[in-house]
């Protein structure tokens, strides 16, 4: 078997803790999305129910989490989108016009609640970390690899409903993600916090 | 007749997960059913995210038209100008969505679905080689 096809992660299933370990949690843009940007046309998915769930969860326990400002415009970016359909900005230009400033002061809302609950940072990435990407032997895109660089600290987890990373050795990832859980299960990948 | 709702009694500190919104809506829902006003007291409260207020609205408005819940929300005095402004552009934006023609609605629902639904694609299960 092609060894990125196997999980290597530490997995846990966020959908029951009550006390999460005092990691350092970096929440994937995927989570932001489901917490932050979440419109009143909701969808009754996992994500809707247990994403915000854990992050109420980590917020009551004071508990460090983080982003990066790249998964924040990420972040803005699907929220632009959103805004768009229910604004129906690009279908008439006169909407545009009248709900212009209520598109803006949705954005800034947004961006103030992840300003307000999580930590910002700003990362970048240099030519050894290019070098190290080339040497991998799993799949997965180059952002992404900086935040397995991180983890691999051992003090943080990532909070993520992205399959492709249970499949990095060495890092903790904090999933709903069904098909994820399984295969971390099968392959006795998956921890228990008890 | 005006009830004050304390929304920390229902939500606690944070104002963030969909258990919170559930209990939060099904009381307001009540007491606009019951034929009270209601003042929406947030002391205490820490965080009010602004898609907890926008999933209680969607729920609002799959029961009331815009003008009932408009008419039936007050705030309490020292409630932040931020929350009572998230609130009204929850409703103003629910308000553009919910009076459109019905098949629109249905349109730009599935559209937004998708942008939310996109990750879930990707999620579907890899085949994975054996041996």
């Amino acid at each position: 078997m092609n060894p990125s096809n196997i999980p290597r992660a530490e997995v846990y299933d966020l959908r029951n803790i009550d006390q999460p370990p005092s990691y350092k949690y970096f929440l994937d843009t995927n989570i932001l999305k489901f917490v932050f940007a979440r419109s009143f046309i909701r969808e009754k998915t996992y994500q809707i129910e247990y994403y915000p769930q854990f992050f109420r969860t980590l917020t009551k326990n004071k508990i460090f989490k983080f982003t990066f400002i790249y998964n924040l415009l990420e972040l803005m970016a699907v929220l632009d989108r959103v805004e768009e359909e229910l604004l129906q900005i690009k279908i008439i230009k006169s909407y545009r016009q009248n709900n212009l400033e209520q598109y803006l002061l949705s954005r800034q809302a947004i961006f103030e609640d992840v300003q307000k609950s999580l930590n910002l940072l700003t990362t970048t990435i240099n030519i050894d970390t290019i070098t190290d990407y080339f040497n991998i032997d799993y799949s997965i895109d180059l952002y992404d690899f900086v935040y397995h660089r991180l983890a691999q600290s051992g003090e943080t987890a990532i909070v993520t409903d992205d399959y492709e990373f249970i499949f990095i050795p060495d890092v903790k990832v904090f999933t709903a993600n069904q098909n994820a859980i399984q295969t971390a299960s099968r392959f006795r990948r998956l921890n228990s916090l008890s | 007749m005006k009830k004050t709702i304390k929304v920390f009694d229902l939500c606690g500190e944070y104002c963030i997960d969909e258990n919170d919104v559930k209990n939060l809506s099904q009381v307001l829902i009540d007491e606009i059913r019951n034929g009270y006003k209601v003042e929406l007291d947030f002391s205490e409260v820490d965080t009010v995210l602004t898609a907890f207020l926008n999933s209680v609205i969607g729920d609002l408005f799959e029961e009331f038209d815009y003008n009932i819940i408009k008419q039936h929300f007050t705030f309490t005095e020292d409630t932040s100008k931020a929350i009572k402004e998230k609130f009204y552009r929850s409703l103003e934006n629910a308000k553009n969505f919910y009076e459109s023609p019905k098949e629109k609605q249905e349109e730009i629902k599935e559209r937004v679905r998708k942008i939310f639904i996109k990750e879930i694609d990707v999620n579907e299960p890899i085949q994975h080689s054996s041996g």
